[in-house]
C-alpha cells in the first residue's frame, strides 16, 4: 500500500494541514484557497542586508570532542558527547547520552567569527516545530562557559545525494521496493517541509541535498538547519547544482537569496526528485556543467513549437521514456522553467513553491489511481498507453511499443526500403542491439556481432551474403601507426612485422617497406653467397672458393682471407 | 557503411544497461603496458642466488635464472605481469562488489606493446568478468604513444555515447602503467594528457612499475606544478605492498569523485572538517572564507 493511497494517514502526517491531500478530486481546494495556506504570518522577516559579523570577543580555547562534556548555556543540563556521526566544513555533529538528542560542535577557525553565535542565539529563540526539520533546541559551551555548539534533535536515514538524487541504481540499493509513487511521496513530504519553511521566512540559501535525510517515503530529516540563510545570515557554502543561472558568473561570495531565487532552487529539486539522478541541464558539445547552466540548454521537449534548446543533446533511451511519463502539466512546467525561452525561466517570473508541491501531488495521486501503469516503474520500458498511441511487440524483445519507436526504413544501396509493411517488427534500441552474426577481427582478434539492423540489411538485400567476408573491425581500421622505415601512417593491419636476423632488429614495416626489406634482403644474401676469388688450398691442393660474405666477415675481423679449404679448416 | 555496423560484445553489454540504469557514469580506462619486459620476475634485493647467464631485452640487460631454485626462500619475487593482474582482479572485485559504486564505473581495459589494442571495452562494473580481464605478455616493444591514443580515443567514444544516451558523466579517470621506457616517440600523446588534465577533462594516475620504470618522464603527464607531493616515490610500484596502496589510493579517489553529484562537475568542493568510515559528509560545494564574512560589513 502506497502512502497515496492512504488519504487518513497522511492527515495524520500533516497534521494541520488536514484537508490538504484528499484523494477525491471533488474535495480538493482551488488553487487560490491553497496557495493562502502558504502565506501565513512569518516569524523571520527575509533581510536585505547582512547582520553585522565580527571576529569573536572570546574565541574557546577548548572544543570538546568525543568522551567530553558540553553543557546547555542555561547550565541546567549536561550532556557526554558520543561517537561522531557527521560533519560539514564547520562542525562536527556528535552523538549523545540522550538518544533522541545530537550536539553540533562548530570547530575553533568557525568559532573565531561571531556569525555562528549569534545566528543560533537567533535560531533557539523561536520554537520551529516542523516535522523533520532538525531545529536548535538550545546553546551549547565547554566546561568554561564559552559558546561551541548547538543542541539538535537526532535523525537518521540516507543522503537525499545519495539516494534518490544519485539515480535508480542507488534507489535500489536503498530502497529496493520503492516505485515511483514512493518517489511522489518522498518528494511530497520534503516539498511540504519545504512550503512550510518558507512560510516562517526561513530560506535555504543555496540547498543542500547532502543535509537532508530519508527514512522512509513520509519520514525525511532536514538537519544542519544552522547553515540555512536566516534574516541577515547568509549561507556558508554554495553548490554550483542549486545555484541560479544569473548567478553563477558571480564571484563566488556571500550573499542573500531572494525568494525567486529559492523558488529556482525549488523547481530544480523538484525536477530532480522526479527524473531521479538527471539533471536538467545537457549541451551536445562537453562542456563544463558551468557552461549548460548559464546556456540553460533543456534536453526535453513539448512537441509542437515547444522544442528543446537548439544547443542540448537530444536524450535517447531512457529518460525519454521516464520524461513521457510525467503528467503533460508538470513537464510543461520544467520546460518553462529550465529552457532559455521558457515563460518562467527568467528571474523575477519562477513558479512559487507551492505550485510544485501541488504538480508532484497531483501526479501521485494519478499513480495511485493506475492500477497497472508502467508509469509506476522507476525506469519504465516502453512509453505511456494513451488512446492515440498504437502499440505493437517488438520480436526481438517481446516488449510492446509504440509504433513510432519501431524502425520502419532501411537503405539499401541507395534505396529506401520499408520493412515494416513486410512484416519485420523491431524496435529500435533492439535495432541496434546484437544480432548473432559475427565476425573475427584479424588484427586484433576480438570477436565483433552485428547489429540487428545490419542483420535485416542483408536479409533483405544480399541473402547469400558472407557473413565472415569482413576482415578487420573499425578501429583496426581507423589505428594507424607510422612506419618506422618510410614514416607515413598506416593503418595498424596492414603493418608488417621485420625481423632482421644480421642485426637481431625487429621492424615494423608497412607493406610497401616490407616487400622493399625482403627483396633487398634476398639481393644481399645473392650477393653475400657470389665468389669474391678462388683459391688452391695449400694443404690438399684442391680449388675453393671464398665468398662475399665470407671476405666481408674475414676483414670486419681484420683478419686475412682463408688460406685453406673448409674441409681441412674442419679438421684442423 | 550500414554492413560496418558491428560491435564487441562488451558494447552491445554496456548500451543496455545504458537502457535500463539512467545513473550518471564515472569511466576509467587502464593503459597497460604488456611488453615483454612484464614477463620478467622481480626479487627483493639480494634474493638472487645465482645467474646462468645474461642477456638483453625490451631495451635492457636480463639475467637467465631458474625461478624455482636460483631464488633464496624468504624473499619476495614475483613475475610483474602476475603481480599486475592479482592488483588488477584486486580492485575490479573492489569495484564490483561494492554496493555504491559497481553501478556508477564504467572499465575498459587498453594494453600496448607493439601497437596500442582494446583488450575490454568500456563496461560496468557490475558486468565485468573479471577472469577475462588478465593481461599477457606480448612483444619487446613499448608503444606507450599508441597506447595513449587508443586508451583517448577510448574514453572519447564512451563519453560520446553516453552523450547520446542523455546520460550525465564524471570526468574520466586513466589509470597508465608502464614498466620501462617507450620506444616510440610519446611526445604529442604526453602534450595531449596534459592538456585535457589542466582543462579538468581528465584525470590521469601514471604509475610505474619496477625499478626500470622511467618516473621523470612519466611525470610529464601532469601540467607544470601539478603533479602530487613525491610524486617518484609514491607512484612507484615495486614492493608487493606498492601494489596495493596504489591501488586502494585509486579506489578512494574514485570513491571520493563519486561522493559529489555529478552536476557539480569539477568545481571546488571544501572538505569536512573530520572525514571518517562512519561519519557523513554533509558537505556539498565550496565553503566560505571566514575573512570573506568580515569583509561584508
Amino acid at each position: 500500500m502506497n502512502y497515496f493511497d492512504k488519504p487518513n494517514n497522511i492527515q495524520k502526517d500533516i497534521g494541520n494541514d488536514t484537508n490538504t491531500f484528499s484523494n477525491n478530486d471533488n474535495n480538493r481546494r482551488p488553487q487560490e484557497q491553497r496557495k493562502r495556506k502558504f502565506e501565513s504570518p512569518k516569524i523571520f522577516t527575509p533581510a536585505n542586508s547582512f547582520a553585522p559579523i565580527a571576529k569573536s570577543e572570546r574565541v574557546p580555547y577548548i572544543i570538546p570532542c568525543q568522551g567530553q562534556q558540553v553543557f546547555s548555556a542555561d547550565k541546567t543540563r549536561l550532556f557526554t558527547l558520543g561517537a561522531p556521526i557527521m560533519s560539514d566544513h564547520s562542525s562536527i555533529t556528535y552523538s549523545t547520552d540522550n538518544r533522541e538528542l545530537f550536539a553540533k560542535i562548530y570547530t575553533q577557525k568557525a568559532l573565531q567569527i561571531d556569525l555562528f553565535e549569534n545566528k543560533a542565539k537567533r535560531m533557539v529563540k523561536e520554537n520551529v516545530d516542523i516535522k523533520g526539520v532538525c531545529w536548535p533546541k538550545a546553546l551549547l559551551t565547554n566546561s568554561y562557559g564559552e559558546f561551541v555548539g548547538i543542541l539538535v534533535p537526532s535523525c537518521s536515514g540516507v543522503q537525499l545525494s545519495k539516494s534518490v538524487l544519485s539515480g535508480t541504481a542507488a534507489i535500489k540499493q536503498f530502497f529496493p521496493t520503492w516505485d515511483k509513487r514512493d518517489i511522489c511521496t518522498v518528494s511530497h513530504t520534503i516539498l511540504d517541509t519545504i512550503c512550510k519553511l518558507q512560510k516562517l521566512g526561513i530560506r535555504f540559501g543555496c540547498f543542500n541535498p547532502a543535509s537532508v535525510y530519508i527514512v522512509n517515503p513520509t519520514e525525511v530529516y532536514f538537519v544542519d538547519t544552522d547553515s540555512w540563510q536566516i534574516e541577515g545570515y547568509p549561507t556558508l557554502s554554495r553548490n554550483v547544482t542549486f545555484t541560479p543561472p544569473e548567478l553563477l558568473s558571480e564571484q563566488q561570495k556571500p550573499r542573500l537569496f531572494n525568494k525567486d531565487e529559492e523558488n529556482y532552487q525549488i523547481a530544480l529539486l523538484t525536477f530532480m526528485l522526479m527524473m531521479p539522478g538527471k539533471y536538467p541541464y545537457a549541451k551536445k558539445r562537453r562542456v563544463d556543467s558551468y557552461e549548460s547552466i548559464k546556456d540553460m540548454s533543456f534536453p526535453f521537449s513539448l512537441g509542437g513549437e515547444a522544442r528543446r534548446s537548439a544547443d542540448a543533446e537530444k536524450p535517447s533511451g531512457a529518460w525519454q521514456i521516464v520524461w513521457d511519463h510525467l503528467p503533460f502539466k508538470m513537464c510543461s512546467k520544467f520546460y518553462h522553467t529550465f529552457h532559455a525561452n521558457g515563460d518562467f525561466s527568467k528571474p523575477g517570473s519562477r513558479l512559487k513553491d507551492y505550485e510544485w508541491a501541488f504538480a508532484v501531488e497531483e501526479f501521485g495521486r494519478h499513480l495511485s489511481l493506475d492500477e497497472n501503469s508502467e508509469s509506476r516503474s522507476l525506469m519504465p520500458r516502453t512509453f505511456r498507453r494513451d488512446d492515440k498511441r498504437e502499440f505493437a511487440r517488438c520480436r526481438i524483445c517481446n516488449q510492446e511499443h509504440p509504433t513510432f519507436y519501431f524502425l520502419r526504413n532501411i537503405k539499401i544501396q541507395n534505396e529506401k526500403i520499408n520493412i515494416w509493411d513486410r512484416g519485420y517488427r523491431v524496435c529500435l534500441p533492439c535495432a541496434v542491439d546484437q544480432s548473432d552474426a559475427s565476425f573475427n577481427c584479424k588484427s586484433c582478434g576480438k570477436t565483433f556481432y552485428y547489429t540487428n539492423q545490419t542483420k535485416i540489411i542483408h536479409e533483405i538485400g544480399r541473402l547469400n551474403f558472407d557473413w565472415n567476408g569482413q576482415k578487420w573491425c573499425h578501429s583496426c581500421k581507423k589505428h594507424s601507426v607510422k612506419c618506422s622505415r618510410c614514416g607515413t601512417d598506416v593503418p595498424v593491419y596492414q603493418m608488417q612485422e621485420y625481423t632482421d636476423r644480421k642485426r637481431n632488429l625487429k621492424k615494423n614495416v608497412c607493406k610497401n617497406c616490407f616487400h622493399d626489406l625482403i627483396n633487398e634482403s634476398k639481393k644481399e644474401n645473392e650477393w653475400r653467397n657470389g665468389i669474391y676469388t678462388r683459391g688452391a688450398c695449400r694443404q690438399c691442393y684442391q680449388w675453393f672458393n671464398i665468398t662475399n660474405g665470407e671476405a666481408e666477415y674475414f676483414k670486419e675481423k681484420g683478419m686475412q682471407l682463408p688460406s685453406r679449404c673448409p674441409s681441412c679448416r674442419g679438421r684442423r | 557503411m550500414a554492413n560496418e555496423a558491428y560491435h564487441s560484445s562488451e558494447y552491445y553489454r554496456q548500451q543496455r544497461s545504458m537502457l535500463v540504469n539512467g545513473d550518471p557514469r564515472a569511466l576509467i580506462c587502464f593503459c597497460i603496458d604488456v611488453s615483454s619486459s612484464m614477463n620478467e620476475w622481480w626479487i627483493e634485493d639480494g634474493g638472487l642466488l645465482r645467474t646462468s647467464g645474461k642477456g638483453y631485452s625490451d631495451g635492457h640487460n636480463v639475467f637467465h635464472f631458474n625461478a624455482e631454485t636460483d631464488i633464496k626462500p624468504g624473499y619476495a619475487a614475483y613475475k610483474k605481469i602476475d603481480k599486475l593482474n592479482d592488483a588488477l582482479a584486486s580492485l575490479l572485485s573492489d569495484l564490483k562488489y561494492d554496493k555504491d559504486l559497481r553501478d556508477k564505473v564504467a572499465i575498459s581495459i587498453v594494453v600496448y606493446s607493439r601497437f596500442g589494442k582494446v583488450l575490454f571495452d568500456f563496461l560496468d562494473c557490475s558486468n565485468v568478468d573479471i577472469a577475462s580481464c588478465r593481461c599477457t605478455a606480448d612483444a619487446p616493444e613499448t608503444a606507450m604513444g599508441d597506447g595513449i591514443r587508443t586508451a583517448l580515443s577510448q574514453i572519447d567514444e564512451m563519453e560520446k555515447d553516453l552523450r547520446y544516451a542523455g546520460k550525465d558523466a564524471y570526468t574520466p579517470l586513466l589509470i597508465f602503467m608502464t614498466d620501462g621506457t617507450p620506444t616510440d616517440d610519446p611526445r604529442n600523446e604526453f602534450s595531449l594528457i596534459r592538456e585535457r588534465v589542466q582543462k579538468g577533462d581528465l584525470h590521469v594516475f601514471p604509475l610505474g612499475i619496477g625499478d626500470g620504470a622511467d618516473m621523470i618522464r612519466l611525470r610529464d603527464m601532469f601540467p607544470v606544478g601539478s603533479a602530487p607531493d613525491r610524486y617518484t616515490e609514491r607512484y612507484k610500484m615495486t614492493m608487493p605492498q606498492n601494489y596495493t596502496d596504489i591501488f586502494q589510493e585509486i579506489k578512494n579517489h574514485i570513491k571520493q569523485r563519486q561522493s559529489v553529484m555529478v552536476s557539480e562537475g569539477n568545481s571546488r568542493q571544501s572538505q569536512p572538517a573530520i572525514e571518517g568510515q562512519n561519519i557523513t559528509n554533509n558537505q556539498m560545494g565550496e565553503a566560505f572564507d571566514y575573512e570573506d564574512l568580515l569583509s561584508l560589513m
